[in-house]
């Protein structure tokens, strides 16, 4: 009984599964991963007891008597084996008693294993699910808009996630920590009857994004009250959803002012950045707007200070508001066309964030918001 | 400004300040004056309290961005500053800017112990006094207390005889807590149209005291307190059990005496007497100093009678207890 995988296929597959593995953990076997055969492929999986992973990758070579073997191995001793051994090797690996022997040319490891059955799996999501599909390329265009704006703060659980809102004709993908707010707003076809609105963890967003990166399939969502399903034929992922309501973030997306500045966004992104270097450490930059330009401004306690001008499609009245730079720079990174558009309303209340024009032929709608900062 | 913490609710009832610092080390003041204050800003508005501890390491530059950045969900916020150590010199300049220019639409809670005579002369505290609410919450004397009782009684419906709120302020020993805990089993079952009287109080008492609590009352030569406890615990605990460890403890003493006398330091006497702590060999070295073996002698004979009485007769022991006690808790040798 033998399992042949190629190195650089199960380097890629333990790289993703060790995402979700806690170092430290309070049991040994939850540091593990899971090694499983079946039929042509290998399959691992990690858990951190909220959220699980598991990932495949095609057998070098079949071994019938294999099929169905599972047993576990340390995660991190496998990931540094892996990583010392040759780029193009195949790796071997038996199973004998309590141990998996790798062999590897003359290499010879042999991991100390636990029983595949004490690894815990995620219950089922139960019978009240909703379902639908989303194109990887979306998808991870969504999250990669959104994510930055979610919270860190251990305080306020319900904002340390991302909220799905899936609605009978679009799904949104929102994320904020109180300050900003990031909205993306994909729209489909489905036969969703009801509404549902789920908070995703932090972790299990960065890890999708992580597994989106190379996937250009569809994705299924399977949605259940307690957790969350997304998985394609390489992937699935279970993530336990948090509890809590989710702030009523369409009332912040309305547009308070009328002022709006069209600005080209690479220019403003650049010149953020480069005046951004003499803030304060709170990362304040002042942006004044006034007809046709915008003036950039930043100084320190030091009595450094930058300043740049841009041109800006802007005529409404004068107009001074600071914001954190690095809010801005996050915002700035997920537009991608080449001009922006930002409402104002006055100094002190939120401004919007959004790309010129939605483009008709495109799907989806983004748009950021967020609050000035107090000077 | 200053506002004494009896005066709070008044204040609030028309004022609400972007700065309120709460600042004291009695807790039953402490809580009640922080509740009332965050009564008032929830209904101001705040749905929620931000709080952050000064714990190691804080980020004051983040603090001060949490302050200064408006809130998306929240027109109006409530920010606590619990602080847990000394205010290093960033925290100082943070706050001092802040008290120049509170930010709108949120009211910052400073909560901590009271500051020092330098604490108090630090840029940002003087800025504090111009724009902020200062409420310092003082323990309040045992010569005040009866009336505080009676004040509060009021307040939960119940009224009391003076020599009540007097012998209530004597056994709770100043602790407000501790006080307020008893007025609040007292209106339980109190009858609000007859005032308390002292044997009221008295019935209603629990077990607040443990015969380890006499025990080292008696050793530190506290002769009321040991009086105050042995006569609380009479109600509860039978006589052959408190003598028995008011005999124990006594020989203990003697054992202690006697390494002093052999000149023993106390960690050699710890070595000796697992059994026995440091501080509790210290204590028994000092009341040792008090007596003479001729003294310690007549104490353990005379908790040898006790002991008789209580086996052989129906007379209450409790006096004779009490007697032994006094012998035995002395601050000056004989």
């Amino acid at each position: 009984m033998k399992i042949s995988v190629k190195r650089k296929e199960l380097i890629h597959s333990l790289a993703i599964v060790n995402g979700v593995i806690e170092m430290r953990q309070v049991m040994p076997i939850i540091g593990n991963i899971l090694l499983r055969v079946s039929g042509e492929r290998l399959f691992c999986m990690g858990t951190d007891s909220t959220v699980e992973l598991l990932h495949s990758v095609p057998l070098a070579k079949v071994d019938a008597k294999a099929d169905g073997m599972q047993t576990t191995v340390p995660a991190r001793k496998m990931m540094d084996i892996c990583r010392s051994l040759p780029d193009d090797c195949v790796i071997e690996m038996v199973p004998s008693d309590n141990f998996l022997q790798i062999k590897v040319g003359s290499s010879h490891f042999s991991l100390k294993t636990l029983p595949a059955e004490d690894f815990p799996s995620m219950p089922e999501l139960g019978e009240d699910t909703m379902t639908f599909l989303l194109p990887a390329p979306q998808l991870r265009r969504a999250l990669e808009q959104t994510h930055f704006a979610m919270s860190k703060d251990d305080m306020r659980q319900y904002l340390k996630g991302m909220c799905i809102d899936v609605r009978q004709d679009n799904v949104r993908f929102v994320a904020t920590d109180g300050h900003r707010l990031a909205c993306d707003i994909y729209d489909m076809k489905s036969d969703i009857q009801e509404a549902r609105q789920v908070i995703v963890p932090y972790k299990a967003i960065n890890q999708l994004l992580t597994l989106l990166q190379d996937n250009t399939d569809d994705i299924t969502f399977v949605i259940g009250h307690k957790q969350i399903k997304v998985h394609n034929d390489h992937f699935t992922m279970i993530s336990n959803l948090i509890e809590g309501k989710y702030p009523d973030y369409e009332q912040v997306m309305v547009k308070e002012g009328n002022s709006v500045a069209v600005i080209t966004t690479e220019l403003f992104h650049q010149a953020v950045r480069r005046v951004a270097i003499l803030s304060t450490e709170q990362r304040l930059v002042q942006l004044n707007f006034s007809p046709k330009t915008v003036h950039i401004d930043a100084k320190n306690t030091e009595g450094e200070s930058a300043t740049e001008k841009i041109d800006a499609d802007y005529t409404g009245s004068e107009i001074k508001i600071a914001f954190n730079a690095n809010y801005l720079i996050d915002a700035l990174k997920a537009i991608h066309t080449e001009k922006m558009c930002i409402t104002l309303n006055d100094g002190n209340t939120r401004s919007i964030f959004e790309s010129e024009k939605p483009d008709e032929a495109k799907s989806s709608q983004w748009l950021c918001v967020i609050m000035p900062v107090k000077v | 400004m200053q506002i004494p913490p009896h005066s709070l609710q008044r204040h609030l009832k028309n004022n609400l300040l972007p700065v309120y610092c709460l600042l004291g080390d009695e807790p039953l003041q402490m809580a009640e004056c922080s509740d009332t204050l965050r009564t008032k800003c929830y209904q101001a508005g705040a749905s929620d309290r931000h709080i952050h501890n000064t714990d190691s390491p804080f980020q004051w530059d983040e603090w001060q961005n949490h302050l200064q950045h408006g809130s998306l969900f929240e027109s109006y916020r409530l920010t606590e500053l619990h602080v847990t150590k000394p205010i290093n010199a960033q925290g100082r300049t943070v706050l001092s800017a802040y008290m120049h220019n509170p930010a709108p639409q949120c009211t910052l809670l400073i909560i901590g112990n009271a500051l020092t005579k330098a604490e108090k002369n630090a840029a940002w505290f003087k800025a504090a006094q111009e724009c902020a609410g200062i409420i310092i919450p003082t323990p309040i004397h045992l010569s005040k207390l009866p009336a505080w009782i009676i004040q509060r009684g009021k307040t939960l419906g119940i009224s009391f005889q003076h020599e009540a709120a007097q012998y209530l302020a004597e056994i709770t020993e100043g602790n407000l807590v501790a006080t307020a805990q008893a007025l609040d089993q007292l209106a339980l079952s109190a009858d609000s149209a007859t005032p308390m009287t002292l044997h009221d109080i008295t019935a209603h008492q629990s077990a607040q005291y443990t015969v380890w609590q006499l025990l080292d009352a008696a050793i530190s030569g506290n002769r009321p307190r040991t009086i105050r406890i042995l006569r609380q615990i009479a109600h509860e605990r039978s006589p052959i059990e408190v003598l028995g460890l008011i005999a124990y403890q006594i020989r203990q003493m003697e054992k202690v005496m006697r390494y002093d006398e052999q000149g023993l330091s106390v960690a050699a006497i710890s070595a000796h007497e697992k059994n026995m702590w440091r501080d509790k060999i210290i204590a028994l070295q000092k009341i040792g100093q008090c007596h003479s073996r001729h003294s310690v002698y007549q104490l353990l004979q005379r908790a040898q009678s006790i002991d008789e009485m209580i086996k052989t007769t129906t007379i209450s022991p409790w006096r004779a207890i009490e007697r032994l006690c006094i012998n035995w808790a002395r601050r000056t040798p004989t």
